[in-house]
C-alpha cells in the first residue's frame, strides 16, 4: 500500500498545474481548430480532460506522470472531445420516453450526489482542526502517510495510519447521524 | 455499521487501484457472500465517494482560477483590439487599411505567446535565501502577482540579472507590461548576461502587450532571423500571427 502512494505522492499538485498549464495553448489551438469548438467549449474541454486525468489518478489506474506527459492529456483529451461531440450530434426522439426516464435518474442520481458530498463537507467541519487536515491531506492533497505524520507531527506512519482510520470512523458517524436513509 | 480496521485497509487498497487482482477477486468474491461486509463497503463507499467528489470540486476550482490567471491578459487586450477595430470602421475605413503601418497592425497577444520559464529548482535553498525561495515558489506555483511582488522586495533586486529577469516574467505575466518593459530593458543592457537574448524577445512581447504593435514586430522580425537565438521560432511564430 505504502509503494503505491509513494509512487502517487510524487504527482504531486505542483506538477498536475504545471502540466496543465504548460499543454494549454497547444490543447486550445488543437481542439479549436481539428474539432471546430467555440473557445469556450475548448476551455471547458481541457478542464474536464484534467478532472479526467485527476479521476484515473485516484482510481489508480494512472500511477504516475511527470511533466513530460503531453501525450497522455492528448490522449485523454481527445476522449473527452469526442464523448462531447456524439452527446451534442445524439437526437432524442420526444417518443422515446426511457431516454427521458434515464435523463430523471441522472439528474436523481446527481442530486443525491451532491446532498453526499454536501453532508460530508458538513461532517467535516465538525472534526477537529488536525483531524480534519489528516483527511485532507491524505484524501485532497494525496500525500503518502510518512509526509502526512511529519507533517502532522506524529510519531511515525503507521501512527498516522491508524489515526486515519479511526478519523474516517468519526466521520462516518458523523455523515450517518446527518443521513436518515438507510445506507444502500 | 462499523468499519473494522481489516476491512477498512482492504476497501482502501481496492479503492484505489492498488489491490493485486487475486486479493482483489477475494474481495469481490467476500462481498458476494458475505451480507455484513457488503454493508460495510457500502458505507465506506459512500463516505469515500463523497470525499473524491470533494477533492474533485477541489482540483476543478483550481483550474478554474488558473484559466482565469492564464487568460487575465489576452481578455484585456481583445477588448482592446475590439475597440481599435471599431474604431477603424468606423472613422478610417478604407484609408487606414491602405496605409503600411496598417497594414501590419498586429493582433491576438496572448499570454499563451510566452514561453514558459520554469524558474529555478529550490532544492539547493540555504537560510540566506528564504525571500528569494518564497517568490520562486510563487513564480513556480504560478502566482505571478505575489512572486513580483515578492521579488522586488529583494534588496539586490536591480543588480542581480536572476532576480530581474524572474521579477520581470512574473510582471509581464500579471499584466504588468509597462513594468515589465522596463526591467527587460535593463537587462537588455548588459550584454554578458546569460539572459540577455531573452531579454531582448521579452523586450517584444512586453511591447505587443502593451499595444506597442510595431515596435515589437520590428523586433520581432529581427529575433527570427537570428539562427542562434534561443526564442527564434516563437518570435516567428509570433511575427506570421501579425501578419
Amino acid at each position: 500500500m505504502n509503494g503505491y502512494f509513494v509512487s502517487l505522492s510524487m504527482v504531486n499538485e505542483q506538477v498536475y498545474f504545471e502540466l496543465y498549464r504548460n499543454c494549454r495553448a497547444d490543447f486550445l489551438r488543437w481542439s479549436t481548430f481539428s474539432y471546430n469548438l467555440s473557445s469556450e467549449d475548448a476551455r471547458d474541454l481541457y478542464q474536464e480532460t484534467f478532472l479526467r486525468i485527476w479521476d484515473n489518478l485516484q482510481k489508480g489506474k494512472l500511477q504516475a506522470f511527470s511533466s513530460s506527459g503531453r501525450t497522455y492529456v492528448f490522449a485523454v483529451g481527445k476522449h473527452v472531445v469526442l464523448d462531447f461531440l456524439s452527446k451534442q450530434q445524439r437526437l432524442v426522439p420526444h417518443s422515446d420516453l426511457s431516454a427521458l426516464e434515464q435523463g430523471e435518474d441522472l439528474l436523481q442520481d446527481q442530486h443525491n450526489s451532491d446532498h453526499t458530498s454536501h453532508v460530508i463537507q458538513s461532517g467535516l467541519n465538525q472534526l477537529e482542526q488536525r483531524e480534519r487536515s489528516l483527511i485532507e491531506l491524505f484524501y485532497f492533497k494525496r500525500l503518502d502517510m510518512h509526509s502526512i505524520a511529519e507533517q502532522l507531527g506524529y510519531k511515525n506512519a503507521d501512527v498516522a495510519k491508524k489515526r486515519k482510520y479511526e478519523v474516517f470512523r468519526k466521520l462516518c458517524n458523523l455523515v450517518n447521524s446527518r443521513i436518515k436513509s438507510p445506507v444502500s | 455499521m462499523d468499519i473494522r480496521p481489516e476491512d477498512f485497509e482492504r476497501f482502501e487498497a481496492y479503492w484505489s487501484g492498488e489491490m493485486l487482482e487475486p486479493n482483489r477477486q477475494q474481495l469481490e468474491i467476500d462481498l458476494l457472500v458475505d451480507p455484513l461486509l457488503q454493508q460495510r463497503f457500502a458505507e465506506y463507499k459512500r463516505i469515500r465517494e463523497g470525499l473524491d467528489q470533494l477533492a474533485r470540486k477541489e482540483v476543478h476550482k483550481q483550474l478554474k482560477a488558473l484559466d482565469q490567471s492564464l487568460d487575465a491578459i489576452p481578455q484585456h487586450r481583445h477588448q482592446k483590439v475590439k475597440s481599435k477595430t471599431r474604431v477603424l470602421f468606423l472613422f478610417g475605413g478604407l484609408a487606414a487599411c491602405l496605409s503600411l503601418g496598417w497594414l501590419f497592425y498586429p493582433e491576438g497577444y496572448s499570454v499563451d505567446n510566452l514561453p514558459h520559464e520554469e524558474g529555478i529548482p529550490l532544492l539547493m535553498a540555504d537560510q540566506d535565501n528564504r525571500v528569494f525561495d518564497s517568490a520562486m515558489s510563487s513564480y513556480r506555483s504560478v502566482d505571478f502577482s505575489e512572486a513580483a511582488r515578492a521579488f522586488s522586495g529583494l534588496p539586490d533586486m536591480e543588480e542581480n540579472d536572476t532576480i530581474l529577469f524572474y521579477l520581470a516574467n512574473a510582471e509581464l505575466r500579471s499584466g504588468n507590461s509597462a513594468i515589465a518593459l522596463k526591467h527587460f530593458k535593463a537587462l537588455t543592457d548588459r550584454r554578458e548576461s546569460v539572459f540577455y537574448d531573452k531579454a531582448r524577445y521579452y523586450v517584444a512581447m512586453a511591447h505587443w502587450s502593451a499595444g506597442n504593435d510595431r515596435e515589437a514586430f520590428g523586433l520581432l522580425r529581427q529575433i527570427a532571423k537570428e539562427p542562434k537565438h534561443p526564442y527564434r521560432h516563437q518570435a516567428q511564430a509570433a511575427v506570421e500571427q501579425m501578419e
